[in-house]
């Protein structure tokens, strides 16, 4: 009898808890019990001080994540402060999605003032998956900052409330991977670590952070060089708390609808079997580029066997936390550490680099990850000395006596251990492809392609337009990703089974059947630009991952999610407006760090040469147009045409009257 | 109702934690892993990892220890359930279980386990890589057999050629 007595009372209260929430739901707003930690965790390593701050004065405007990391990030990091310095700040942050049931929660934000851009300072964000994010609000932070400069190698451990800087002198020199399980062992076996290799200690300028595990790394910007700078081996972080949801009965529903929607993509079944291993491999070769975008077909490549590979030495599948998408191949090689690779750090070992054997591009691509340095670049450093060694700018001599002839595996290989190392020419390139372009000289730079410092994907650029003004005015330099349907379709475009999709949505969505046709400089792509611009943020400020929102899952899903976590009813549009308020800070500061009209360009083969095969030969960017379609773009951005700086009353529309001030005494207008 | 069972093929589990932020949610008010009733542990190369969960053992050890006699087995779901109200939080059982699988709710302070979402386990419905799956009792020792036969055969087909 007692028994039932308590059960009764036990849903009698819940009941009535509910029934306050819904009767007061302004109030669960209000306290941000829910979503959100509620605190910020700063570390001064010169000082070794530690102090919390509060989520809360951030949350209302930008949300969480990247959008409140961007706000820190421009209030404290003025333009006097250069990467390297203990100034800069390295901030990690979660948001609301993060450590939910959500898939994609596991995404981590990591900004600070990027030391490989071009001018140097502009705004790093990158991020990793895994499960270090969820730790970390688990412990109870939503974000952590890193300021300062330590005397000696150090990690900071994170116990929930008791943290702690640690001595690392036993740690620093070895790689990442290590580095990870040795911190663990001596801090505590549950926890997950954040790890830089020795390209971070080496202050290399693309070097990246390992995210906890043993595949997901930071990638671009070089957040590892200014995690090295600050004398940081790691972050162990263990937490026991919980992410309090407002309507958890609402949130099962909106996770299974999510896994639904996942396991019926088409592609569903071979991604859970194969990865995008194959994907990459094979159909990706299609509108990527060969080398230093000296060509797009490379027959030799089309003889590889990807299948044959997975089958093979193929351990699993591997995701982030709670995901049912597994994006990372989990192998087995020997001669390689055990661990995965997914995405762009597959294909770019094999097209940048000429390289068609399957082994050295596995080997290459996890020594980058125990190294810790960005996949991409290495490719594009690699990629341009072998540019350069054709052209005859440097020889055998120069190099060590490695010959850079195309595709040379030994050279690849032995690129990667001495960049990381920063041994000989390694050093040179370390500083990545432009500034070592000028230390070569030679009439090098005219080999070094980079969009503001950082080499681009590895798009056919000249034959999409689209996707060159995303490239061109982005924000993160080379690195912006067509993360919108509609500009993602200009790729498969050709594609029979795609081409009625893209004309459907070119229809819908801008009224023009063949707005998103590749060669068009339509003012159409400019929007479908300006989407996916928008469509990058949505995710991250959420806490969920671009490669589901809003690619297969509508960011509807992903709000209501946000919604019945919070508590809020935040609406679509108010989410819109948001993303494009985070658009305007970011470019304030790359502004305010020195960028303008001019730094939003291209490489500039991609205006004088055509492509010379395949689909689309003949392709080029007609400069002119290119121009006109970015005066469209700071047009309807708002932006000064002549310049490329947010005008006055843009800002001020934004609710970003602050930066204007600010503006107006640094002499900017 | 037909008997039904958890059962955990480690194979093929991919470490994803799924099936803690599900449980947790669906039994307490937030996504947090020391309150989720399964814990994923996974091995520290990061190539194996696996689900601990309660049994549902028919001889529970749990029961034995427990000097609360919180623990009873639900007649309609043959799960074995800690009552919360009863329980001291002494933790006895997580120390006799053999896979360690009740734990300790740092919020409710009570000793926490499986109860089979009364007959409709949600770590199963989300689970995307099928490790966990919850089949009728009797199909186990069938589905077991069938699966170390296709191992025989693949092994006697690549033995041929």
């Amino acid at each position: 009898m007692i028994l039932e007595t308590g059960m009764v009372e036990e849903s009698a209260c819940k009941w009535i808890k509910r029934l306050f929430l819904r009767i007061f739901p302004n109030r669960k707003g209000t306290a941000m019990q829910f979503g959100w930690t509620g605190k910020i965790l700063r570390i001064d390593l010169t000082d070794r001080k530690i102090s919390l701050d509060t989520t809360l004065k951030y949350a209302r405007e930008f949300i969480g994540g990247r959008g409140i990391a961007a706000k820190i990030l421009y209030d404290e990091c003025g333009p006097e402060i250069k990467p390297m310095d203990p100034g800069n700040l390295l901030i990690f942050s979660t948001a609301p999605l993060s450590g939910t049931s959500v898939p994609g929660g596991g995404r981590v934000a990591i900004t600070c003032k990027s030391p490989l851009t071009i001018p140097e300072g502009l705004k790093c964000e990158t991020g990793v998956g895994g499960f270090w994010g969820p730790e970390l609000k688990y412990a109870g932070y939503d974000h952590l900052i890193i300021s300062g400069r330590s005397s000696h190698p150090v990690y900071i451990a994170i116990d929930n409330d008791d943290v702690e800087i640690r001595d690392a002198k036993k740690f620093w020199g070895k790689d990442a991977y290590e580095a990870a399980q040795l911190i663990k062992e001596d801090f505590e076996i549950d926890s997950r670590v954040m790890t830089i290799g020795q390209a971070g200690e080496k202050l290399v300028r693309f070097a990246s952070i390992l995210g906890g595990e043993q595949y997901s790394a930071s990638g671009r910007g070089g957040a590892g060089a200014v995690m090295g700078s600050k004398n940081l081996k790691g972050i162990a972080v263990r937490g026991t708390g919980e992410v309090k949801v407002a309507y958890p009965k609402k949130l099962l529903e909106i996770t299974e609808k999510w896994h639904e929607l996942i396991k019926n993509m088409p592609s569903y079944p071979n991604i859970k079997k194969q990865g995008e291993f194959r994907e990459n491999l094979t159909d990706a070769l299609d509108f990527c580029t060969i080398g230093n975008y000296e060509t797009v077909e490379y027959p030799p490549l089309r003889n590889m066997k990807p299948d044959d590979f997975t089958e093979k030495y193929q351990v699993k599948m591997i995701g982030c936390i709670a995901c049912p998408r597994p994006c990372f191949n989990f192998m087995s090689v020997p001669g390689s550490p055990l661990g995965g690779l997914a995405c762009s750090s597959i294909v770019t070992m094999a097209t940048q680099v000429w390289n068609n054997d399957i082994h050295t591009l596995w080997e290459a691509s996890t020594l980058c990850n125990t190294y810790c340095m960005d996949v991409i670049e290495t490719a594009g450093c690699i990629a341009f000395l072998m540019e350069l060694y054709r052209r005859g700018v440097i020889s055998a001599e120069d190099t060590d006596g490695i010959h850079f002839e195309r595709g040379n595996k030994e050279a690849i290989i032995d690129a990667v251990h001495r960049i990381a190392r920063r041994e000989s020419y390694g050093d040179i390139l370390a500083d990545g492809i432009p500034r070592a372009a000028e230390r070569i000289g030679r009439g090098a730079t005219e080999s070094a392609v980079h969009t503001k410092g950082l080499f681009p994907h590895g798009y056919v650029f000249q034959a999409f337009k689209g996707h060159s003004l995303l490239q061109g005015v982005g924000h993160k330099g080379g690195d912006p990703f067509p993360i919108a349907p509609s500009l993602r379709l200009e790729l498969t475009y050709d594609n029979p089974l795609v081409n009625p999709i893209a004309r459907k949505i070119g229809k819908e969505k801008y009224g023009i059947e063949d707005a998103l046709e590749p060669s068009q400089y339509s003012e159409t792509k400019v929007i479908a630009v300006i989407d996916s611009e928008h469509a990058e943020r949505g995710p991250d400020l959420l806490g969920t991952c671009t490669r589901q929102v809003p690619r297969f899952i509508p960011e509807s899903l992903a709000l209501e999610a946000f919604n019945a976590i919070t508590g809020m009813e935040l609406k679509e549009e108010e989410l819109v407006r948001v993303e494009e308020k985070l658009v305007h800070l970011e470019r304030c500061f790359d502004v305010r760090e020195g960028i303008r009209r001019e730094n939003d360009t291209l490489p500039r083969r991609f205006f004088t040469q055509k492509v010379d095969s395949g689909k689309y030969k003949g392709a080029v960017i007609n400069e002119e147009k290119f121009e006109r379609m970015k005066d469209f773009y700071y047009q309807k951005r708002g932006w000064e045409i002549k310049t490329g700086i947010p005008t006055r009353k843009t800002l001020e529309r934004m609710g970003l009257d602050g930066i204007a001030d600010e503006f107006d005494g640094l002499g900017i207008y | 109702m037909t008997e039904k069972m958890l059962v955990i093929d480690p194979d093929k589990c991919i470490g994803c934690r799924t099936c803690e932020m599900v449980c947790s949610l669906k039994h307490t008010d937030g996504c947090s892993e020391t309150r989720s009733r399964v814990r994923v542990i996974t091995q520290k190369t990061q190539d194996n990892s696996l689900p601990i969960m309660c049994q549902h053992c028919e001889k529970p050890l749990c029961q034995e220890v427990c000097p609360a006699k919180a623990t009873y087995r639900d007649l309609t779901t043959h799960a074995m359930i800690i009552d919360k109200d009863k329980c001291l939080g002494c933790k006895m059982c997580i120390i006799a279980c053999p896979f360690g699988a009740p734990s300790f709710d740092p919020v409710d302070r009570v000793t926490i386990k499986c109860d089979l979402c009364e007959g409709d386990p949600e770590c199963v419905k989300l689970c995307p890589s099928e490790t966990l799956k919850f089949v009728r009792a009797d199909k186990i020792g069938i589905m077991e057999k069938r699966m170390g036969l296709e191992k025989l055969f693949k092994t006697i087909s690549v033995l041929i050629g």
